[in-house]
């Protein structure tokens, strides 16, 4: 029974947990943009966190190796200090968006002054990770975040063109009235394909079955949570491309507000819509903002084989520690200056697809080793995506910065 | 920890630090120059967005469907992203040929900020500015498809 319910709440933490502040816009935006061209990306996305997390999870059960522990082993320190930096400022870029998209959401809610809602915010999350258990913080944030399929609910009551949705799982090019706008749906491609597979889940992922004491037993637990909960938190990608597509688009609007988003779902769902939406949101926003903060400083300690987790008594991990708090107040620094929270995750997002290959190449590595996982090593289907997928982010990793600059970030 | 540096490690630093010069010269650069047509379309693309989602919380706060603190504090949150457009298009120059329509654009944010600075908007009240910006955006020519 407690089995059971370990995999229930693991199933739904992964789904709660699978959209934050720039999935959410690029999706709302690729969405009222491009309409359904683009649901594709989000099935190929989905699956390719699944292969990611799923090696994570297994040589993080099997070896008890966190991703950094297995970059440092694998490249040495040299080669993997410029992943350690880019992994960790794409972490603290990511973190600083949505504590700003968190203080835009409670302005919603309170009418308070932004930059004294950041500085709250701030207060919050050194509170919460300091007395929080792990997976306290696991299951607050991740099961609280299930309140986001009120997205679901609205897309559903907007009567989307089935069809048509069903046409955009397969991949092609759209229609366009100037050249300018395929390299502006690359741009959403690559972007929405990054938002998915953001990095810091599968460092936050295998740091957390460590944190939980997995085992080589719990490695069926792990796919059971990766292969249920993160399809379920693609359906919330897809309804989040409804809403772009049916709302958003024909009214000429582009999401670069948290709010806009609620909007949506209160057009269908009256006032409650609006209430849990925002609320869905500020779990959603707030989990990933803890999940980036602690990533960062997981990544560290593994890197430089200092003691880690949240299991261990603060004074015991004292560098961890002083890590997330320091990863929390440079993200919240970064927001103070009154740049756009949402600038700042859209450029997040395009920079941790260039990371992502440095970060996943090692796993693979691991992973697909006889001699270090032995009986749990890739098989011949998770070897095949393995490569399948390094080869897909290797091209997402090249063309992102081109793509960025040549489309003014996504613009046009 | 310093014997952990190595030449490999000095050169990959060397490297990551001329990327992020060269990208803020860029920026610096780009900055400077007058607008064009590519950067006049998001302008306008910016405001047909910015008077188009404050039209539908005007039009959804007529139906209750949104409080009356969203409705404030949403209106006010677009209201400063318009005028970081408005101070964008004040700010610059804009290519000859695209004078008029950088003109015009002005003209667009300026109303919309004025607009959405009244406490009492009425709905509807801000879709002539969405079509005013629409209209310049599809004015300015387009690459060929």
């Amino acid at each position: 029974m407690k089995k059971i319910l370990e995999i229930f709440l693991g199933i739904l933490t992964a789904m709660g947990g699978f959209v934050e502040v720039g999935e959410l816009t690029f999706a709302l935006n690729a969405g009222s943009r491009f309409g359904y061209d683009l649901l594709w990306i989000v099935a190929l996305g989905t699956l390719g966190i699944i292969v990611f997390c799923e090696m994570a999870g297994r040589v993080a059960a099997a070896r008890g190796q966190p991703v950094f522990n297995l970059i440092r082993e694998r490249v040495g320190f040299s080669g993997g200090l410029v992943t350690l930096i880019g992994a960790n400022a794409v972490c603290v870029m990511t973190c600083a968006a949505e504590i700003g998209g968190i203080a835009l959401l409670w302005q919603l809610l309170s009418g308070w002054p932004y930059r004294g809602l950041l500085l709250l915010a701030l207060a919050f999350f050194l509170v919460v990770v300091w007395f929080f258990k792990f997976n306290w913080i696991e299951r607050v944030f991740g099961l609280l975040g299930l309140l986001m399929v009120v997205f679901c609910v609205a897309a559903y009551a907007m009567e989307p063109d089935w069809p048509e949705l069903a046409k955009g799982f397969v991949p092609g090019l759209p229609v366009v009235d100037s050249s300018r706008e395929i390299l502006v749906y690359a741009f959403f491609a690559v972007s929405l394909l990054s938002s998915i597979m953001l990095p810091y889940e599968t460092y936050f992922y295998a740091s957390g079955g460590i944190e939980d004491h997995w085992k080589p037993e719990d490695i069926n637990l792990n796919r059971v949570i990766v292969l249920i909960g993160f399809p379920l938190g693609g359906v919330l990608a897809v309804a989040l491309i409804a809403i772009g597509a049916e709302f958003l688009g024909p009214r000429d609007i582009e999401a670069h507000l948290p709010g806009t988003a609620a909007l949506a779902a209160s057009s269908q769902l009256g006032k409650t819509g609006l209430i849990i939406a925002l609320l869905g949101m500020f779990f959603a926003f707030a989990g990933a903002a803890i999940e980036t903060a602690m990533s960062a400083a997981y990544n560290l300690s593994q890197f430089l084989g200092w003691p880690w987790g949240k299991f261990r008594p603060p004074q015991q991990a004292s560098r961890f520690t002083l890590s997330w708090i320091v990863v929390f107040v440079l993200a919240t620094l970064v927001v103070l200056t009154g740049i756009d929270p949402i600038k700042v995750v859209e450029y997040a997002i395009v920079f941790s697809v260039v990371v992502l290959p440095l970060t996943y190449f090692p796993m693979l590595m691991v992973a697909q080793d006889r001699e270090v996982m032995g009986e749990y090593a890739n098989g011949p289907l998770a070897s095949v995506l393995g490569w399948f997928y390094f080869i897909v982010i290797t091209l997402a990793a090249i063309a992102a910065l081109p793509l960025m600059i040549a489309t003014h970030g996504g613009q046009g | 920890m310093a014997a952990r540096f190595d030449r490999r490690a000095g050169v990959q630093a060397a490297a990551v630090a001329v990327v992020v010069v060269l990208a803020v010269a860029w920026a610096v650069h780009k900055h400077g120059e007058p607008m064009g047509r590519d950067e006049l379309r998001i302008q306008a693309q910016e405001l047909v967005s910015q008077a188009a989602e404050a039209g539908a919380v005007l039009e959804l706060a007529g139906h209750r469907h949104v409080t009356d603190r969203f409705q404030h504090e949403h209106l006010l949150q677009l209201r400063d992203r318009a005028m970081e457009t408005e101070a964008r298009l004040r700010e610059s120059t804009f290519e000859a040929q695209f004078a008029s329509q950088g003109q015009q654009l002005r003209e667009v944010a300026n109303g919309l900020v004025s607009a959405l600075r009244s406490p009492a908007l009425p709905a509807g009240a801000l879709e002539p500015l969405r079509a005013q910006a629409h209209a310049v955006d599809e004015a300015l020519p387009k690459d060929p498809p």
